[in-house]
């Protein structure tokens, strides 16, 4: 892989991460040039990582598991499934997978040896769980002084929750995030659950092992980070965090619409389940809203003649939006909104964005060809740098699959030592039967 | 994130009215104050304030000195405004080849949307996860408060840190496109998941739990509010019945099956002990209590709530400090510990201008008289 020029090309990560908020830390890691060495076990399915369960055998087993679950390459699970889940591989760009059974000393020996080799160690698992493999921070600093390594834990590693078993939906229904979004006078059991602190401590975990990675380039030292992954979201609430220190308020979901803007909304367009979503800030954006609707006299109109206004009145204007976009189709709607200055948006789905010419333009999509899946269009960066474009070189891995550059290459591992370890199922690329 | 955790940060305001967030509440009392807003305090802390208006040819020359010494500048003009700045990449390495500038935008420097207008609910709706975000019977709901804004701050960071390093090995500079639309498009909740699963499969998103599985997963009521329950099959079945108090379950030859748990009967039959168990605990209690048996519930609190969290009491997660206008306050603090360092809170946000003398005297040695004659011009 060529990664000469990019600000990390000096850099390998171990990859310890499962699920979503580690891998997605990584991704960014491995765009920005690092090597990615993803460590996994024939002995251990993850659960959520590759697949929601290990081993789903037919179509039909592959449909129960719903929307998500299902996600498997032509909903075929194949021989091998694991290398066919888009939970995975929506993260794989740019990784490596080696395996390894680290319940085995011998295995912790082998990953010992990678640590010797690698810059930075990034993990989510719970709490404690790698000490018991000889990968807490102390061994691993005693092994290698200038290796990073960033643990996320999702409550920190001190405090009376530090052991809480969590995911985003634990992390965003402690700090508070979770109070603020829902529909208005409704209660948050009618909402579908959301996991955005994965996506925001992913990248909070990818800031933090540059900004050590930064210090060690100057100190040629290691160090321990610890990204506390619901006191990040939290960070990530500052006004309504504030209000609540303030003016001891505690604020409720709006919905769509918004405290200081109105009327933002989404409405219905033609069509199945088409929506239009819209947001008004300021009098000449009415101005030009009215304008589009074809209803030049609500600019007079006492009832909406300032945002206050708006607010008290955005029942009614919500009918008359309505009335206008139920006529239109979404894109058609988005267009001639946008042409009068008015921030809108059609809600896309999946196939709106494939089919996006901003998107195209952009290019934002990348096409790779990953041995299990066939030829497919992935999405690609969350940034784009002038001087050093980011890499999307290889498909996400399949099990196991770099294991032979990762023994003989990395390690110096003998021919012969190589074929034990197939034969003793440290190297491999199906699960073990067990595993089911 | 850059001047929690170090960075030497100067910012840049309009004179008079300073960043537009001075105008955007909470304030204390609901009374509006330029040096009382919520949302600017938080945003702000551990920065320097000096104000100019760079609009002028004065102030554009002032600003291209302050630029000469910095290693980032980042900004988030609209791409024509900033156009009519002169502040393009090129512009800026004329006066510092190593200038690392950070550019955040809607739809990015280019493309044929760049200059589409954008709030943060249509960002989420011009990703797709608003598609799948809320109930299949209602609209697509947005995500809490403002959270895609603070996740292509957070993005920023990223390549900004990145892009440091860069320049610190070879000289060079770089020019950053932040797009929020590809943050949120490339963001990992119901997004690069649902992309590439389209890709392989034609399913969408859609408007309902993840999970469809027996095993809880999403928000339940309970005696006092609710809970968060996210109880994955099936490695998680034994903690679970022991939760509830339904031991015989354990050894039930239905639930042998790992497949056992999609079927719709056996959801309904264990949703009864799971309501029934809810009705009996508090939040507090109920969280207390799964995390025992090691099931992922969780207690959702409200923001005041999380005020008197005696877990992140414990942690000191909230940071006291006075502020000369608002007194003291207690502000969101460090997230992310380093050896040696990492966050802490020198300073509150900065009074509009606050530091114009020490940095235009200091910094750049401007005289009394000529800082004097700038501000009457409205220069500064």
């Amino acid at each position: 892989m060529s990664t000469t020029g990019l600000p990390l090309s000096h850099i390998r990560v171990l990859d310890l991460t499962l699920i979503w908020a580690g891998p997605y830390a990584v991704t960014h890691l491995g765009d920005l040039g690092a090597e990615i060495i993803r460590v996994e076990s024939l002995q251990h399915h993850i659960t959520n990582t590759r697949g929601f369960v290990p081993w789903p055998k037919t179509k039909e087993e592959v449909l129960s598991l719903g929307y998500l679950g299902g996600l498997y390459a032509d909903h075929d699970p194949g021989e091998r499934p694991w290398n066919k889940h888009a939970m995975f591989n929506a993260m794989g760009r740019n990784k490596q997978s080696m395996t390894v059974d680290m319940t085995r000393p011998e295995g912790v020996e082998i990953v010992h040896e990678l640590v010797k080799v690698s810059d930075l160690l990034i993990e989510n698992n719970t709490v404690g769980l790698l000490k018991r493999f000889g990968l807490d921070w102390e061994t691993v600093h005693k092994i290698n002084p200038t290796m990073v390594y960033v643990t996320m834990p999702i409550h920190g590693l001190t405090g009376p929750y530090s052991d809480y078993m969590g995911f985003g939906p634990n992390g965003e229904a402690i700090s508070g995030v979770l109070s603020l979004r829902g529909y208005r006078d409704s209660d948050i059991t009618t909402v579908g659950n959301s996991n955005h602190m994965d996506t925001t401590s992913g990248m909070a975990a990818a800031y933090a092992s540059l900004m050590a990675l930064y210090q060690r380039d100057e100190t040629g030292e290691g160090q321990f980070v610890e990204v506390s992954q619901a006191e990040h979201l939290l960070t990530m609430i500052g006004a309504p965090i504030m209000d609540a220190a303030m003016n001891g308020r505690a604020q409720t979901p709006l919905g769509n619409r918004d405290p200081v803007r109105a009327p933002q909304n989404t409405y219905p367009c033609k069509g199945n389940d088409r929506w239009i979503a819209l947001s008004v800030g300021s009098d000449s954006e009415w101005e030009a809203l009215c304008q589009v609707l074809r209803r030049p006299e609500l600019v007079e109109d006492s009832r909406f003649h300032d945002t206050l206004a708006r607010q008290s009145n955005h029942d009614e204007i919500d009918e008359i939006i309505s009335g206008w976009s139920s006529q239109h189709e979404a894109g058609e709607a988005m267009n001639l909104l946008q042409s009068q200055g008015i921030p809108a948006s059609m809600v896309y789905n999946e196939a709106d964005l494939y089919a996006d010419p901003h998107l195209a333009d952009r290019q934002f999509f990348h096409e790779k060809t990953q041995k299990d899946c066939g030829t497919h269009l992935y999405p690609g960066h969350t940034f784009k740098l002038s001087e050093t474009a980011l890499r999307f070189d290889t498909p996400p891995p399949l099990l196991g699959e770099h294991n032979e550059y990762v023994y003989r290459e990395l390690l110096g591992t003998s021919a012969q030592e190589y074929r034990r370890l197939v034969a003793e199922k440290h190297i491999g690329m199906d699960y073990v039967p067990e595993v089911r | 994130m850059l001047a929690d955790y170090g960075a030497d940060v100067l910012k840049v305001e309009r004179p008079a009215t300073g960043d537009p967030a001075r105008a955007y509440g909470p304030f204390p009392g609901d009374i509006p104050h330029q040096e009382k807003s919520g949302l600017f305090l938080h945003l702000n802390t551990n920065k320097k304030s000096v104000t100019l208006d760079f609009s002028t040819d004065t102030g554009r020359a002032i600003l291209y000195e302050l630029i000469r010494d910095a290693d980032v500048v980042v900004e988030n003009f609209s791409p024509l405004v900033k156009e009519r700045l002169s502040f393009s990449y090129d512009d800026l390495t004329k006066l510092n080849p190593g200038i690392v500038l950070c550019s955040i935008s809607n739809f990015g420097q280019t493309g044929p949307y760049r200059d589409w207008k954008a709030v943060d609910m249509t960002m989420y709706a011009f990703s797709g996860q608003m598609n799948g975000s809320g109930h299949l019977d209602a609209e697509p709901l947005k995500l809490a408060d403002l959270l895609m804004q603070g996740q292509a701050g957070s993005a920023a960071c990223t390549a900004i840190m990145a892009s440091v390093m860069h320049q610190r090995r070879t000289g060079k500079g770089q020019a950053i496109d932040v797009a929020i639309a590809e943050v949120s498009v490339a963001s990992a909740d119901r997004r690069n998941t649902a992309l590439i699963g389209y890709q392989y499969t034609g399913d969408m998103a859609i408007r309902d739990v993840m999970l469809p599985a027996a095993l809880p997963v999403g928000y339940f009521p309970c005696a006092d509010g609710y809970v968060c329950m996210t109880v994955a099959p099936p490695a998680r079945w034994v903690r679970y019945v022991d939760m509830l108090g339904q031991p015989q379950l354990k050894t039930d030859e239905r639930f042998k099956d790992p497949m056992a748990f999609a079927s719709p009967q056996i959801k309904e039959e264990l949703d009864l002990h799971l309501y029934t168990w809810l009705a009996d605990n508090g939040k507090q209690e109920a969280m207390e209590k799964a995390q025992q048996h090691r099931i992922a519930g969780t207690a959702i609190n409200s923001t005041v709530d999380v005020l008197s969290d005696p877990h992140l009491d414990a942690r000191g997660f909230f940071v006291q400090a006075d502020h000369p206008a608002t007194g003291p306050l207690r502000y969101p603090g460090a997230s992310i510990f380093v050896d040696g360092g990492g966050f802490s809170l020198r300073t509150t946000a900065p009074l509009l201008g606050q530091h114009n003398s020490a940095v235009y005297s200091g910094r750049l040695g401007m005289t009394k008289l000529e800082i004097g004659q700038l501000r009457s011009a409205g220069v500064l």
